[in-house]
């Protein structure tokens, strides 16, 4: 796991839901509707690479 | 050794959601894309959707199939995909065939990304302790 994956097993994810979140750190850097719009907003600023991409899930059950 | 992950939860409003996703990265050459993906033990494939391929750069033209889910059917195309994920201890790499599912792009964060059954789970086993929140994953032949 890694400080990205660990801050967002315990934030409180629900003010994104429906949209992607990018984790830095343990800071939400940016969030969208749109993964293209995070992900350009992202890269200008940071690498890529240690960026964590979430898209936040509604609280509906899921079937899939 | 197995790795083990707790639940993910939704946290916050009286929310209490709990689902088995680990934290992997899909990658093509030198592109990457860091996210959390669903274990779907219903899904005979993986699945990612078609802004996360065009991301990391894969191709998503081709002939497109349909294939099908409980809430309807949904047009892809199939291409293969680096996917890695670990622990400090244990880290796993592989090639796996994907679905590439065309979503449109203002609603692609209700797809979340899918690790199925041929060329995941069957590299694994895997054990869900739901009463605990945890699940673990035991690489084949370990």
């Amino acid at each position: 796991m890694s400080v990205e994956s660990d801050y967002f097993l315990k934030m409180d994810a629900s003010p994104y839901i429906g949209e992607w979140i990018a984790i830095h750190g343990e800071e939400v850097v940016a969030h969208s509707r749109s993964l293209k719009e995070v992900h350009r907003e992202v890269k200008s600023k940071y690498n890529v690479s240690s960026v964590l991409f979430v898209p936040i899930l509604g609280e509906e059950t899921y079937i899939l | 050794m197995a790795i083990t992950f707790r639940y993910q939860m939704i946290n916050g409003k009286g929310v209490s959601l709990k689902r088995p996703m680990i934290n992997v990265t899909f990658s093509n050459g030198s592109e990457v894309f860091k996210t959390m993906a669903l274990l779907d033990s219903g899904a005979d494939m993986s699945a990612i959707s078609s802004d996360i391929a065009e991301i990391i750069g894969i191709d998503t033209d081709g002939e497109r199939t349909t294939i099908h889910g409980v809430a309807g059917k949904v047009e892809s195309i199939q291409k293969k995909v680096n996917v890695s994920f670990g622990n400090e201890h244990e880290r796993y790499s592989f090639n796996i065939p994907v679905k590439v599912v065309f979503t449109d792009e203002s609603d692609s964060a209700s797809f979340i990304p899918l690790l199925g059954r041929d060329g995941f789970f069957n590299q694994f086993k895997i054990t869900f302790d739901e009463a605990n929140l945890k699940f673990s994953l035991k690489k084949n032949n370990d």
